[in-house]
Protein backbone atom coordinates (compact mmCIF):
# COMPACT_ATOMS: atom_id res chain seq x y z
CA UNK A 1 0.00 0.00 0.00
CA UNK A 2 3.09 2.23 0.77
CA UNK A 3 3.53 3.12 -3.09
CA UNK A 4 -0.16 3.14 -3.55
CA UNK A 5 -0.28 5.70 -0.81
CA UNK A 6 3.07 7.85 -2.59
CA UNK A 7 1.98 7.99 -5.61
CA UNK A 8 -2.00 8.03 -6.52
CA UNK A 9 -4.26 11.20 -6.96
CA UNK A 10 -7.64 10.37 -6.63
CA UNK A 11 -8.59 13.58 -7.61
CA UNK A 12 -6.98 13.81 -11.13
CA UNK A 13 -6.30 11.52 -14.27
CA UNK A 14 -4.77 7.99 -13.81
CA UNK A 15 -0.99 8.30 -14.90
CA UNK A 16 0.91 5.93 -16.04
CA UNK A 17 3.18 4.68 -13.35
CA UNK A 18 5.37 1.57 -12.43
CA UNK A 19 3.68 -0.23 -9.98
CA UNK A 20 5.34 -3.16 -8.43
CA UNK A 21 3.17 -6.30 -8.83
CA UNK A 22 3.78 -6.48 -4.66
CA UNK A 23 1.56 -3.94 -4.49
CA UNK A 24 -1.38 -4.97 -6.54
CA UNK A 25 -0.93 -8.17 -4.73
CA UNK A 26 -1.47 -6.61 -1.72
CA UNK A 27 -4.67 -4.71 -2.98
CA UNK A 28 -5.88 -8.36 -4.45
CA UNK A 29 -5.35 -10.05 -1.15
CA UNK A 30 -7.36 -7.28 1.21
CA UNK A 31 -10.17 -7.33 -1.43
CA UNK A 32 -10.68 -10.80 -1.77
CA UNK A 33 -10.83 -11.03 1.98
CA UNK A 34 -7.95 -12.70 2.05
CA UNK A 35 -5.46 -11.07 4.78
CA UNK A 36 -6.87 -12.64 7.75
CA UNK A 37 -4.65 -15.20 6.96
CA UNK A 38 -1.87 -13.49 6.80
CA UNK A 39 0.34 -13.02 10.22
CA UNK A 40 0.94 -9.34 11.11
CA UNK A 41 4.11 -8.95 9.61
CA UNK A 42 3.98 -10.70 6.16
CA UNK A 43 6.66 -10.76 3.77
CA UNK A 44 6.18 -10.80 0.18
CA UNK A 45 6.03 -14.39 -0.32
CA UNK A 46 3.50 -14.55 2.40
CA UNK A 47 1.71 -12.59 0.07
CA UNK A 48 1.83 -14.63 -3.11
CA UNK A 49 1.75 -17.70 -1.40
CA UNK A 50 -1.62 -17.67 -0.28
CA UNK A 51 -2.91 -15.45 -3.31
CA UNK A 52 -1.02 -18.53 -5.26
CA UNK A 53 -3.01 -21.19 -2.61
CA UNK A 54 -5.96 -19.66 -4.28
CA UNK A 55 -4.89 -20.05 -7.83
CA UNK A 56 -4.09 -16.19 -8.42
CA UNK A 57 -1.06 -15.42 -10.34
CA UNK A 58 0.08 -13.55 -13.37
CA UNK A 59 1.44 -15.49 -16.39
CA UNK A 60 4.74 -15.76 -15.29
CA UNK A 61 4.11 -15.68 -11.71
CA UNK A 62 4.70 -13.10 -8.55
CA UNK A 63 7.87 -10.80 -8.71
CA UNK A 64 7.67 -8.20 -6.21
CA UNK A 65 9.30 -5.33 -8.08
CA UNK A 66 8.75 -6.15 -11.40
CA UNK A 67 5.94 -3.48 -13.20
CA UNK A 68 2.50 -4.55 -13.02
CA UNK A 69 1.53 -4.81 -17.01
CA UNK A 70 -2.23 -4.82 -18.36
CA UNK A 71 -1.83 -8.48 -19.24
CA UNK A 72 -1.11 -8.91 -15.86
CA UNK A 73 -3.66 -7.21 -13.58
CA UNK A 74 -6.14 -8.60 -16.31
CA UNK A 75 -4.63 -11.69 -15.58
CA UNK A 76 -5.49 -11.98 -11.70
CA UNK A 77 -8.54 -9.74 -11.78
CA UNK A 78 -10.15 -12.27 -13.43
CA UNK A 79 -8.62 -15.21 -11.86
CA UNK A 80 -9.73 -13.29 -8.34
CA UNK A 81 -13.06 -12.87 -9.67
CA UNK A 82 -13.16 -16.74 -10.07
CA UNK A 83 -14.22 -16.50 -13.85
CA UNK A 84 -10.47 -18.13 -15.33
CA UNK A 85 -12.87 -20.66 -16.78
CA UNK A 86 -14.67 -18.11 -18.62
CA UNK A 87 -11.27 -16.95 -21.16
CA UNK A 88 -11.81 -19.45 -24.46
CA UNK A 89 -8.26 -18.76 -24.91
CA UNK A 90 -6.34 -18.26 -22.20
CA UNK A 91 -2.70 -18.42 -23.93
CA UNK A 92 -3.54 -15.14 -25.39
CA UNK A 93 -3.00 -12.33 -22.98
CA UNK A 94 -5.12 -9.88 -24.96
CA UNK A 95 -8.34 -12.41 -24.31
CA UNK A 96 -7.80 -11.72 -20.32
CA UNK A 97 -8.45 -7.82 -21.38
CA UNK A 98 -11.01 -8.46 -23.73
CA UNK A 99 -12.97 -10.30 -21.13
CA UNK A 100 -12.75 -7.72 -18.50
CA UNK A 101 -13.72 -5.17 -21.08
CA UNK A 102 -16.56 -7.59 -21.83
CA UNK A 103 -18.08 -6.80 -18.97
CA UNK A 104 -17.13 -3.38 -18.09
CA UNK A 105 -14.45 -3.86 -15.95
CA UNK A 106 -12.12 -0.58 -16.77
CA UNK A 107 -8.07 -1.78 -16.44
CA UNK A 108 -6.71 2.07 -16.66
CA UNK A 109 -6.02 1.76 -12.77
CA UNK A 110 -5.60 -0.93 -10.45
CA UNK A 111 -7.98 1.00 -7.61
CA UNK A 112 -10.81 0.58 -11.34
CA UNK A 113 -9.68 -3.29 -12.23
CA UNK A 114 -9.97 -4.54 -8.35
CA UNK A 115 -13.19 -2.60 -7.68
CA UNK A 116 -15.22 -5.65 -8.90
CA UNK A 117 -13.57 -7.86 -6.66
CA UNK A 118 -15.55 -9.54 -3.26
CA UNK A 119 -14.19 -11.41 -0.64
CA UNK A 120 -13.81 -15.42 -1.72
CA UNK A 121 -16.55 -17.58 -0.87
CA UNK A 122 -14.36 -20.56 -0.39
CA UNK A 123 -11.21 -19.01 0.47
CA UNK A 124 -8.54 -21.50 0.54
CA UNK A 125 -5.92 -21.17 3.61
CA UNK A 126 -3.47 -22.73 5.68
CA UNK A 127 -4.62 -22.14 9.53
CA UNK A 128 -5.06 -25.73 11.33
CA UNK A 129 -1.33 -26.49 9.98
CA UNK A 130 1.48 -24.17 9.79
CA UNK A 131 5.23 -24.33 9.54
CA UNK A 132 5.51 -21.09 11.67
CA UNK A 133 7.36 -21.48 14.52
CA UNK A 134 7.84 -17.33 15.17
CA UNK A 135 5.67 -16.41 18.01
CA UNK A 136 4.54 -13.01 16.87
CA UNK A 137 3.39 -14.85 13.59
CA UNK A 138 1.44 -17.56 15.17
CA UNK A 139 -2.18 -18.05 14.75
CA UNK A 140 -4.48 -19.29 17.69
CA UNK A 141 -5.00 -23.05 18.23
CA UNK A 142 -8.54 -23.54 19.81
CA UNK A 143 -11.13 -23.85 16.70
CA UNK A 144 -13.36 -26.43 18.27
CA UNK A 145 -15.80 -26.62 14.97
CA UNK A 146 -12.44 -27.63 12.87
CA UNK A 147 -10.38 -25.77 11.51
CA UNK A 148 -9.54 -24.98 7.56
CA UNK A 149 -6.23 -26.45 6.09
CA UNK A 150 -6.06 -25.82 2.10
CA UNK A 151 -10.09 -26.62 2.18
CA UNK A 152 -10.73 -30.14 3.78
CA UNK A 153 -11.95 -29.44 7.96
CA UNK A 154 -9.27 -30.55 9.86
CA UNK A 155 -10.51 -31.59 13.63
CA UNK A 156 -8.03 -29.91 16.25
CA UNK A 157 -6.95 -32.77 18.86
CA UNK A 158 -8.88 -30.59 22.03
CA UNK A 159 -10.37 -31.91 25.34
CA UNK A 160 -6.94 -33.67 26.05
CA UNK A 161 -4.82 -31.25 27.80
CA UNK A 162 -6.59 -32.35 31.10
CA UNK A 163 -5.36 -36.14 30.78
CA UNK A 164 -2.41 -36.70 33.00
CA UNK A 165 0.59 -38.45 32.10
CA UNK A 166 0.50 -42.30 31.96
CA UNK A 167 -2.03 -44.79 30.19
CA UNK A 168 -5.29 -43.71 31.86
CA UNK A 169 -8.86 -44.30 31.06
CA UNK A 170 -10.91 -41.72 28.61
CA UNK A 171 -13.14 -41.98 32.41
CA UNK A 172 -11.23 -40.32 34.53
CA UNK A 173 -11.76 -41.18 38.25
CA UNK A 174 -12.98 -37.96 39.02
CA UNK A 175 -15.98 -38.09 41.27
CA UNK A 176 -19.55 -37.89 39.20
CA UNK A 177 -21.24 -34.16 38.89
CA UNK A 178 -24.30 -33.73 38.32
CA UNK A 179 -26.94 -36.15 36.94
CA UNK A 180 -29.20 -36.33 34.36
CA UNK A 181 -31.58 -38.69 36.34
CA UNK B 1 19.01 -3.98 -21.15
CA UNK B 2 16.49 -5.39 -18.98
CA UNK B 3 15.18 -2.05 -18.32
CA UNK B 4 14.77 -1.57 -21.82
CA UNK B 5 13.33 -5.13 -22.39
CA UNK B 6 10.48 -3.91 -19.52
CA UNK B 7 9.92 -0.81 -20.88
CA UNK B 8 8.68 -2.64 -24.21
CA UNK B 9 7.10 -4.99 -22.78
CA UNK B 10 5.06 -2.77 -20.53
CA UNK B 11 4.20 -0.54 -23.74
CA UNK B 12 3.19 -3.71 -25.89
CA UNK B 13 0.95 -4.56 -22.98
CA UNK B 14 -0.18 -1.27 -23.66
CA UNK B 15 0.32 -0.40 -19.96
CA UNK B 16 -1.12 3.06 -18.50
CA UNK B 17 -1.47 0.80 -15.44
CA UNK B 18 -1.84 3.56 -12.75
CA UNK B 19 -2.71 3.16 -9.05
CA UNK B 20 -6.35 4.99 -8.60
CA UNK B 21 -7.20 3.48 -5.44
CA UNK B 22 -10.65 4.82 -4.74
CA UNK B 23 -13.15 3.74 -2.18
CA UNK B 24 -14.24 -0.34 -1.77
CA UNK B 25 -16.47 -1.83 0.34
CA UNK B 26 -18.15 -4.58 0.56
CA UNK B 27 -20.15 -6.73 3.08
CA UNK B 28 -20.86 -10.19 2.40
CA UNK B 29 -23.12 -12.00 4.11
CA UNK B 30 -22.48 -16.36 3.79
CA UNK B 31 -24.38 -19.28 5.67
CA UNK B 32 -23.23 -22.48 5.75
CA UNK B 33 -25.06 -26.03 7.53
CA UNK B 34 -23.39 -28.65 7.87
CA UNK B 35 -24.39 -32.21 8.86
CA UNK B 36 -21.59 -34.34 10.21
CA UNK B 37 -20.88 -38.02 11.65
CA UNK B 38 -18.04 -38.47 13.82
CA UNK B 39 -17.70 -42.35 14.80
CA UNK B 40 -15.62 -41.22 17.92
CA UNK B 41 -16.86 -38.51 19.81
CA UNK B 42 -15.47 -38.91 23.28
CA UNK B 43 -11.60 -40.07 21.17
CA UNK B 44 -11.71 -43.11 23.03
CA UNK B 45 -9.14 -46.39 22.12
CA UNK B 46 -12.20 -48.97 22.78
CA UNK B 47 -15.78 -48.81 23.37
CA UNK B 48 -16.04 -45.94 20.70
CA UNK B 49 -19.46 -43.47 20.73
CA UNK B 50 -20.52 -41.82 17.13
CA UNK B 51 -22.99 -39.32 16.71
CA UNK B 52 -24.32 -37.16 14.44
CA UNK B 53 -24.19 -33.52 14.44
CA UNK B 54 -25.52 -30.29 12.65
CA UNK B 55 -23.46 -27.36 12.57
CA UNK B 56 -25.21 -23.86 11.46
CA UNK B 57 -22.24 -21.24 10.58
CA UNK B 58 -23.76 -17.61 9.54
CA UNK B 59 -20.67 -15.42 8.20
CA UNK B 60 -19.82 -11.62 8.05
CA UNK B 61 -16.97 -10.80 5.89
CA UNK B 62 -16.67 -6.79 5.49
CA UNK B 63 -13.48 -4.78 3.83
CA UNK B 64 -13.20 -1.16 3.89
CA UNK B 65 -10.49 0.14 1.38
CA UNK B 66 -9.04 3.27 1.20
CA UNK B 67 -6.10 5.00 -0.18
CA UNK B 68 -4.11 4.37 2.60
CA UNK B 69 -6.64 2.61 5.32
CA UNK B 70 -7.57 -1.10 5.23
CA UNK B 71 -9.62 -2.34 7.56
CA UNK B 72 -10.95 -6.13 7.66
CA UNK B 73 -13.66 -8.09 9.67
CA UNK B 74 -14.52 -11.75 9.73
CA UNK B 75 -16.92 -13.19 12.06
CA UNK B 76 -18.51 -16.63 12.10
CA UNK B 77 -20.56 -17.76 15.29
CA UNK B 78 -21.04 -21.89 15.07
CA UNK B 79 -23.95 -23.18 16.48
CA UNK B 80 -23.63 -27.16 16.79
CA UNK B 81 -25.99 -29.97 17.83
CA UNK B 82 -25.50 -33.50 18.57
CA UNK B 83 -27.90 -36.08 17.58
CA UNK B 84 -27.00 -38.83 19.83
CA UNK B 85 -29.20 -39.54 23.06
CA UNK B 86 -26.74 -40.51 25.05
CA UNK B 87 -24.34 -37.59 24.98
CA UNK B 88 -24.72 -35.71 27.92
CA UNK B 89 -23.30 -32.46 25.78
CA UNK B 90 -25.89 -31.20 23.15
CA UNK B 91 -24.88 -28.03 21.83
CA UNK B 92 -21.54 -26.18 21.82
CA UNK B 93 -21.46 -22.33 20.44
CA UNK B 94 -18.31 -20.88 18.90
CA UNK B 95 -17.59 -17.40 17.76
CA UNK B 96 -14.89 -16.08 16.26
CA UNK B 97 -13.80 -12.63 15.13
CA UNK B 98 -10.86 -11.50 13.00
CA UNK B 99 -10.36 -8.35 12.33
CA UNK B 100 -7.23 -6.60 10.86
CA UNK B 101 -6.19 -2.70 10.35
CA UNK B 102 -3.68 -2.06 7.70
CA UNK B 103 -2.39 2.01 7.83
CA UNK B 104 0.23 3.27 5.95
CA UNK B 105 1.16 6.72 7.40
CA UNK B 106 3.79 7.20 4.81
CA UNK B 107 5.88 5.79 2.06
CA UNK B 108 8.36 4.37 4.61
CA UNK B 109 6.46 3.93 7.69
CA UNK B 110 3.00 1.82 7.91
CA UNK B 111 1.50 -0.40 10.62
CA UNK B 112 -0.68 -3.48 10.96
CA UNK B 113 -2.98 -4.20 14.33
CA UNK B 114 -4.78 -7.54 13.76
CA UNK B 115 -7.28 -9.05 16.53
CA UNK B 116 -8.16 -12.33 16.60
CA UNK B 117 -10.77 -13.73 18.77
CA UNK B 118 -12.50 -17.10 20.11
CA UNK B 119 -14.97 -17.54 22.14
CA UNK B 120 -16.43 -21.26 23.03
CA UNK B 121 -18.85 -22.43 25.35
CA UNK B 122 -18.59 -25.86 25.57
CA UNK B 123 -20.40 -27.68 28.79
CA UNK B 124 -18.75 -30.32 30.56
CA UNK B 125 -19.35 -33.56 28.72
CA UNK B 126 -20.57 -36.93 30.86
CA UNK B 127 -20.78 -40.58 29.68
CA UNK B 128 -23.95 -42.28 29.58
CA UNK B 129 -22.82 -43.43 33.64
CA UNK B 130 -22.74 -40.13 34.63
CA UNK B 131 -18.96 -40.08 34.56
CA UNK B 132 -16.99 -37.28 33.44
CA UNK B 133 -15.43 -37.55 30.17
CA UNK B 134 -14.71 -33.50 29.68
CA UNK B 135 -15.53 -30.70 32.44
CA UNK B 136 -16.90 -27.26 31.33
CA UNK B 137 -14.31 -26.26 28.62
CA UNK B 138 -15.55 -22.81 27.84
CA UNK B 139 -12.94 -20.56 27.02
CA UNK B 140 -12.06 -17.14 25.94
CA UNK B 141 -9.31 -17.02 23.74
CA UNK B 142 -7.87 -13.90 22.03
CA UNK B 143 -4.28 -12.83 20.58
CA UNK B 144 -3.71 -9.16 19.42
CA UNK B 145 -0.67 -8.33 17.56
CA UNK B 146 0.88 -5.03 15.88
CA UNK B 147 3.89 -4.51 13.86
CA UNK B 148 5.13 -1.26 12.39
CA UNK B 149 7.28 -1.51 9.65
CA UNK B 150 9.89 0.93 8.39
CA UNK B 151 11.10 0.94 5.01
CA UNK B 152 14.82 2.16 5.87
CA UNK B 153 16.08 1.74 2.06
CA UNK B 154 14.41 0.73 -1.06
CA UNK B 155 16.00 -2.80 -0.49
CA UNK B 156 16.28 -2.83 3.33
CA UNK B 157 13.09 -3.32 5.44
CA UNK B 158 12.57 -3.63 9.36
CA UNK B 159 9.68 -5.00 11.22
CA UNK B 160 8.71 -4.23 15.27
CA UNK B 161 6.51 -6.89 16.12
CA UNK B 162 4.54 -7.80 19.39
CA UNK B 163 1.42 -10.21 19.93
CA UNK B 164 -0.40 -10.03 23.45
CA UNK B 165 -2.07 -13.54 23.53
CA UNK B 166 -4.68 -14.32 26.58
CA UNK B 167 -6.47 -17.73 27.16
CA UNK B 168 -9.08 -17.59 29.62
CA UNK B 169 -11.62 -20.71 31.02
CA UNK B 170 -14.53 -20.44 32.46
CA UNK B 171 -14.36 -23.66 34.88
CA UNK B 172 -12.34 -22.44 38.01
CA UNK B 173 -11.05 -25.80 38.03
CA UNK B 174 -10.14 -26.42 34.31
CA UNK B 175 -8.98 -22.88 34.76
CA UNK B 176 -6.36 -22.43 37.43
CA UNK B 177 -4.07 -24.54 35.39
CA UNK B 178 -4.86 -23.72 32.33
CA UNK B 179 -4.97 -20.11 32.16
CA UNK B 180 -1.99 -18.18 30.87
CA UNK B 181 -0.93 -15.44 28.71
CA UNK B 182 1.90 -14.90 26.05
CA UNK B 183 3.58 -11.76 25.68
CA UNK B 184 5.95 -11.91 22.23
CA UNK B 185 7.91 -9.27 20.93
CA UNK B 186 10.10 -9.38 17.29
CA UNK B 187 12.61 -7.36 15.28
CA UNK B 188 12.87 -8.74 11.56
CA UNK B 189 15.29 -6.95 9.30
CA UNK B 190 14.58 -7.91 5.38
CA UNK B 191 16.81 -7.56 3.07
CA UNK B 192 16.30 -7.71 -0.62
CA UNK B 193 19.33 -8.89 -2.32
CA UNK B 194 18.01 -9.96 -5.72
CA UNK B 195 14.34 -9.68 -7.71
CA UNK B 196 14.59 -13.67 -6.27
CA UNK B 197 15.87 -13.29 -2.72
CA UNK B 198 15.21 -12.11 0.56
CA UNK B 199 17.55 -12.38 4.06
CA UNK B 200 15.96 -11.62 7.21
CA UNK B 201 17.34 -11.19 10.58
CA UNK B 202 15.22 -11.90 13.46
CA UNK B 203 15.19 -11.72 17.23
CA UNK B 204 12.12 -12.60 19.20
CA UNK B 205 11.38 -13.02 22.62
CA UNK B 206 8.01 -14.17 24.27
CA UNK B 207 7.18 -14.90 27.66
CA UNK B 208 4.17 -17.53 28.86
CA UNK B 209 2.84 -16.96 32.03
CA UNK B 210 0.26 -19.30 33.71
CA UNK B 211 -2.04 -17.03 35.64
CA UNK B 212 -3.38 -18.82 38.26
CA UNK B 213 -2.32 -20.73 40.77
CA UNK B 214 -3.30 -24.71 41.22
CA UNK B 215 -1.14 -27.62 41.02
CA UNK B 216 0.73 -26.98 37.46
CA UNK B 217 0.15 -23.28 37.54
CA UNK B 218 3.99 -23.00 38.38
CA UNK B 219 4.87 -24.05 34.17
CA UNK B 220 5.42 -19.77 33.23
CA UNK B 221 8.96 -19.44 30.97
CA UNK B 222 10.44 -17.15 28.70
CA UNK B 223 12.10 -17.69 25.91
CA UNK B 224 14.63 -15.68 23.64
CA UNK B 225 15.23 -17.06 19.66
CA UNK B 226 17.72 -15.70 17.38
CA UNK B 227 18.15 -16.60 13.48
CA UNK B 228 17.85 -15.84 9.93
CA UNK B 229 15.50 -16.72 7.46
CA UNK B 230 15.41 -16.80 3.42
CA UNK B 231 12.92 -16.00 0.84
CA UNK B 232 13.56 -17.31 -2.84
CA UNK B 233 11.26 -17.60 -5.71
CA UNK B 234 12.53 -20.82 -7.52
CA UNK B 235 10.99 -20.15 -10.08
CA UNK B 236 7.60 -18.02 -11.21
CA UNK B 237 5.68 -20.97 -9.91
CA UNK B 238 7.40 -21.90 -6.95
CA UNK B 239 8.33 -19.92 -4.00
CA UNK B 240 9.79 -21.27 -0.77
CA UNK B 241 10.51 -19.76 2.77
CA UNK B 242 13.18 -20.68 5.51
CA UNK B 243 14.47 -19.90 8.29
CA UNK B 244 16.26 -21.07 11.29
CA UNK B 245 18.19 -20.29 14.74
CA UNK B 246 18.27 -21.02 18.18
CA UNK B 247 15.97 -20.93 21.27
CA UNK B 248 16.64 -20.76 24.97
CA UNK B 249 13.61 -21.61 27.47
CA UNK B 250 13.96 -20.25 30.81
CA UNK B 251 11.63 -21.53 33.48
CA UNK B 252 10.31 -19.99 36.59
CA UNK B 253 10.82 -22.92 38.71
CA UNK B 254 14.16 -23.47 39.40
CA UNK B 255 13.39 -27.27 39.46
CA UNK B 256 12.84 -26.95 36.11
CA UNK B 257 16.65 -27.29 33.98
CA UNK B 258 16.57 -24.03 30.85
CA UNK B 259 16.06 -25.51 27.42
CA UNK B 260 18.35 -24.91 24.88
CA UNK B 261 17.19 -26.12 21.17
CA UNK B 262 17.25 -25.04 17.95
CA UNK B 263 14.19 -24.25 15.43
CA UNK B 264 13.78 -23.58 12.34
CA UNK B 265 10.96 -23.72 9.68
CA UNK B 266 10.30 -23.87 6.03
CA UNK B 267 7.45 -23.65 3.76
CA UNK B 268 6.95 -24.21 -0.21
CA UNK B 269 4.50 -23.34 -2.01
CA UNK B 270 3.74 -24.62 -6.13
CA UNK B 271 1.68 -23.31 -8.38
CA UNK B 272 1.55 -25.97 -10.84
CA UNK B 273 -1.31 -24.32 -13.27
CA UNK B 274 -4.23 -21.82 -11.56
CA UNK B 275 -6.09 -25.05 -11.54
CA UNK B 276 -3.59 -27.12 -9.47
CA UNK B 277 -1.53 -25.94 -6.42
CA UNK B 278 0.42 -27.52 -3.66
CA UNK B 279 1.63 -26.33 -0.21
CA UNK B 280 3.95 -28.13 1.98
CA UNK B 281 6.25 -27.48 5.35
CA UNK B 282 7.47 -28.13 8.12
CA UNK B 283 8.79 -26.17 11.58
CA UNK B 284 10.34 -27.44 14.32
CA UNK B 285 10.98 -25.85 17.52
CA UNK B 286 10.21 -25.04 21.77
CA UNK B 287 6.36 -25.27 22.28
CA UNK B 288 4.12 -24.79 25.18
CA UNK B 289 3.28 -28.35 26.45
CA UNK B 290 -0.41 -29.58 26.25
CA UNK B 291 0.21 -31.96 28.32
CA UNK B 292 -0.07 -31.46 31.89
CA UNK B 293 2.38 -31.20 34.31
CA UNK B 294 5.02 -30.47 31.67
CA UNK B 295 6.36 -27.01 31.16
CA UNK B 296 7.32 -27.30 27.45
CA UNK B 297 7.58 -29.80 24.62
CA UNK B 298 9.82 -30.01 22.02
CA UNK B 299 7.32 -30.02 18.82
CA UNK B 300 8.09 -30.82 15.11
CA UNK B 301 5.37 -30.18 12.69
CA UNK B 302 4.84 -30.61 9.00
CA UNK B 303 1.93 -30.84 6.64
CA UNK B 304 1.48 -30.90 2.75
CA UNK B 305 -1.85 -29.86 0.87
CA UNK B 306 -2.78 -29.85 -2.75
CA UNK B 307 -5.99 -27.77 -4.61
CA UNK B 308 -6.93 -28.76 -8.07
CA UNK B 309 -9.94 -27.48 -9.49
CA UNK B 310 -11.36 -30.56 -11.93
CA UNK B 311 -13.73 -28.46 -13.95
CA UNK B 312 -15.18 -24.90 -13.56
CA UNK B 313 -17.56 -25.95 -10.99
CA UNK B 314 -16.14 -28.76 -8.93
CA UNK B 315 -12.80 -28.48 -6.90
CA UNK B 316 -11.33 -31.19 -4.83
CA UNK B 317 -8.66 -30.69 -1.80
CA UNK B 318 -6.94 -32.64 0.26
CA UNK B 319 -3.57 -32.05 2.93
CA UNK B 320 -2.47 -33.98 6.03
CA UNK B 321 -0.28 -33.15 8.93
CA UNK B 322 2.45 -34.90 11.15
CA UNK B 323 2.84 -33.18 14.80
CA UNK B 324 5.52 -34.86 17.05
CA UNK B 325 5.74 -32.95 20.77
CA UNK B 326 8.42 -34.91 22.61
CA UNK B 327 8.84 -34.12 26.21
CA UNK B 328 11.05 -34.67 29.31
CA UNK B 329 10.06 -35.47 32.72
CA UNK B 330 12.51 -33.30 34.10
CA UNK B 331 10.61 -30.05 32.60
CA UNK B 332 7.27 -31.29 34.69
CA UNK B 333 6.29 -28.92 37.43
CA UNK B 334 5.40 -31.81 39.18
CA UNK B 335 7.94 -34.67 39.70
CA UNK B 336 6.38 -36.56 41.68
CA UNK B 337 3.65 -38.31 39.94
CA UNK B 338 0.73 -38.25 37.51
CA UNK B 339 -2.15 -36.59 38.16
CA UNK B 340 -5.57 -36.61 36.51
CA UNK B 341 -8.04 -33.03 36.77
CA UNK B 342 -11.21 -33.78 37.05
CA UNK B 343 -13.94 -30.81 37.08
CA UNK B 344 -13.51 -30.30 40.67
CA UNK B 345 -11.12 -32.55 41.94
CA UNK B 346 -7.30 -33.47 41.29
CA UNK B 347 -6.91 -36.83 41.84
CA UNK B 348 -3.23 -38.47 42.40
CA UNK B 349 -2.58 -41.97 39.94
CA UNK B 350 0.89 -42.87 41.79
CA UNK B 351 2.20 -43.62 38.44
CA UNK B 352 5.67 -41.12 37.92
CA UNK B 353 6.10 -38.76 35.17
CA UNK B 354 8.00 -39.94 32.28
CA UNK B 355 9.57 -38.89 29.15
CA UNK B 356 7.36 -39.65 25.97
CA UNK B 357 6.38 -38.56 22.60
CA UNK B 358 2.87 -37.46 21.53
CA UNK B 359 1.87 -37.53 17.76
CA UNK B 360 -0.93 -36.74 16.23
CA UNK B 361 -1.81 -37.72 12.42
CA UNK B 362 -4.63 -35.89 10.28
CA UNK B 363 -5.44 -36.00 6.81
CA UNK B 364 -8.51 -34.63 5.20
CA UNK B 365 -10.52 -34.56 2.07
CA UNK B 366 -12.94 -32.31 0.45
CA UNK B 367 -14.88 -32.29 -2.79
CA UNK B 368 -16.86 -28.95 -3.35
CA UNK B 369 -19.41 -28.08 -6.25
CA UNK B 370 -20.95 -25.06 -7.58
CA UNK B 371 -24.73 -25.69 -7.87
CA UNK B 372 -25.41 -21.93 -8.60
CA UNK B 373 -23.61 -18.85 -9.05
CA UNK B 374 -23.65 -18.23 -4.78
CA UNK B 375 -24.51 -22.26 -4.13
CA UNK B 376 -22.04 -24.48 -3.26
CA UNK B 377 -22.54 -28.54 -1.50
CA UNK B 378 -19.31 -29.84 -0.80
CA UNK B 379 -18.77 -33.75 1.29
CA UNK B 380 -15.55 -34.01 3.33
CA UNK B 381 -13.73 -36.62 5.08
CA UNK B 382 -11.20 -36.14 7.63
CA UNK B 383 -9.04 -39.40 9.78
CA UNK B 384 -7.46 -38.20 13.01
CA UNK B 385 -5.37 -40.61 15.00
CA UNK B 386 -3.23 -39.78 18.25
CA UNK B 387 -0.08 -42.29 19.24
CA UNK B 388 0.84 -41.49 22.40
CA UNK B 389 3.23 -42.52 25.47
CA UNK B 390 1.55 -39.91 27.85
CA UNK B 391 -2.49 -40.44 27.21
CA UNK B 392 -4.60 -42.75 25.30
CA UNK B 393 -3.88 -43.62 21.88
CA UNK B 394 -7.61 -42.91 19.94
CA UNK B 395 -8.34 -42.45 15.99
CA UNK B 396 -11.44 -41.04 14.76
CA UNK B 397 -13.47 -40.58 10.94
CA UNK B 398 -15.33 -37.95 10.53
CA UNK B 399 -17.88 -37.32 7.15
CA UNK B 400 -19.86 -34.44 6.29
CA UNK B 401 -21.61 -32.99 3.95
CA UNK B 402 -22.53 -29.42 3.56
CA UNK B 403 -24.41 -26.63 1.57
CA UNK B 404 -22.89 -23.53 1.31
CA UNK B 405 -24.74 -20.06 -0.07
CA UNK B 406 -23.71 -16.21 -0.61
CA UNK B 407 -25.95 -13.43 -0.07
Amino acid sequence: MSTLAATAATNQPPRTVEVPQLELAKVVVEATGLARFLPVNPSPNDYFSILMANGIAPEGGWEAGKPVNRYDLARVIVLAMKQGNKIEHPENPQAWIYYLIGINVPINTIGLATKPLEPLALPIGPTAYSSQVNTTKRLPRLVPTGDIQFGPIMQPIRELFIVGPGPQPVTPTAPVKGSRL
Amino acid sequence: MKKIVLIFTTVAAGVGVSLGLGANNDIQLNNSLRFSWDDNYYQAKTNKTSTGSITEQPEIVANYNRETTYLGLHYRPSFTWFLNPDIDRRQTVQHELDATWNQTLSPRFSFTLTDTLRRGLQPELLDRNNQFVFPDQSYLENSLGGSVGIQLRETTRVDVSGRYYDLRYDEAAVASNNNYKIYSGGLTLRQEISKATSVMGMLNFDSVTYTATGSYAARSSSTTSAGVGLDQVFSPRLLGSISGGWQYRGFELSSISGQNSPYGNFSLTYLFNPRLRMTAGAGYSLWEATIQPYASQERLSSFASVGYDITARMSFYISGGVTRGKYLAEQAANQGSAIVEGANQTSVTGQPVIDGVDTIYQAGARLAYQLLRHNWVDIGYSYTTLSSDLRPDFDKNIYDVGWRVTF
